[in-house]
């Protein structure tokens, strides 16, 4: 039969298998399933960062001073965000696939959550847009409720995957957020892409700076 | 001074060990992706799994995704024990020279 040499080969070297082999293969399976067996926070962090940055640096400059924002500018923020989005969705569907069991039920609810606000902020946001209510409150209203909701599942977030860095990060976001209402409204543009988007950006680079100085995790 | 467990001491079944000892407790690992990562034939694999399973180490659950049969492999709480086990005596040997 086609597996006897294979198993005979292996029985072979089992008996000469050395400690410092056996401690590599060890972190190698730590290390192939930090790699390829979960999320990447640092990528996923990095589109949408620099999404945020480049999107809210151009509706801050093609604004005009209520905030309203050309069609056009608009166009190209959602365009930047839905390709981070399909980006984090293909990498968390070929990072997590053939997982089964409670984080793959977590993983699904908490992305439900993503989808099920971003929906219904697109649907308020759009009812705004469509009402008599003036562009001064209907811009920093549009603004803040997709930024609110960012920072409330981050936060959430954290909590499931118990990620101080996740928390800080929304708990910022939602600060900046803040901050950024009492500036003028196209200036809360620049505060959110630079504060928001940069804060993402940062946090990716601080987890890769404590990635690689945490040793493979062995049982 | 004790011996090395021989199911676990062997690099095949030491890194599906290894692989299995990753997931949060409770998730398991789907039979063909876990043969992608290792980059075993389905056969070796098999075996070796079988090895791990008879020695109540790896659990293995055969179910059905539609009409797809598929076969998800977890490490038990006995296997997490035998490969800490094990990890703790590979470094005694690499330090002291034996395992306790």
């Amino acid at each position: 039969m086609a597996e006897q040499p294979e198993t005979q080969k292996d029985s072979a070297r089992e008996d000469v298998m050395e400690p410092a082999e056996s401690l590599r293969i060890l972190d190698q399976g730590a290390s192939t399933a930090r790699n390829r067996l979960q999320p990447d926070d640092r990528q996923i962090l990095v589109a949408w960062g620099s999404s945020w940055l480049i999107g809210y640096i151009l509706l801050w400059l093609t604004s005009d001073a209520n905030g309203t924002i050309a069609l056009w500018a608009f166009a190209v923020f959602m365009a930047l965000l839905i390709s981070a989005a399909l980006f984090t969705a293909i990498h968390l569907g070929r990072r997590t696939a053939g997982i089964r069991g409670p984080s793959a039920t977590s993983g699904s609810m908490y992305g439900g959550a993503w989808i099920i606000s971003f929906i219904a902020v697109f649907v308020i946001n759009n009812r705004l847009a469509a009402s008599d209510l003036d562009a001064s409150i209907t811009a920093p209203v549009s603004f803040g409720l997709p930024v609110m909701v960012v920072a409330i599942l981050y936060m959430a977030g954290a909590a499931i995957y118990r990620s101080r860095a996740q928390f800080v990060l929304g708990a910022w976001i939602m600060g900046s957020l803040l901050l950024s209402l009492f500036a003028e409204m196209p200036t809360a543009y620049a505060v959110m892409g630079f504060a928001g988007g940069g804060a993402m950006l940062i946090t990716a680079l601080v987890l890769h700076a404590l990635r690689g100085r945490t040793t493979p995790r062995t049982p | 001074m004790s011996t090395l467990d021989p199911v676990i001491h062997a690099p095949a079944r030491l890194q599906i060990a290894a692989t299995l000892a990753q997931l949060p407790v409770g998730d398991s690992l789907a039979f063909t992706r876990l043969q992608k990562e290792l980059s075993m034939t389905a056969g070796n694999l098999s075996t070796h799994v079988q090895k791990l399973e008879n020695a109540g180490y790896v659990e293995v659950t055969k179910t059905y995704e539609g009409r797809s049969p598929v076969t998800y492999l977890a490490l038990s709480t006995s296997g997490r024990g035998a490969l800490e086990t094990y990890t703790r005596q590979m470094r005694e040997i690499l330090t002291k020279g034996t395992p306790d």
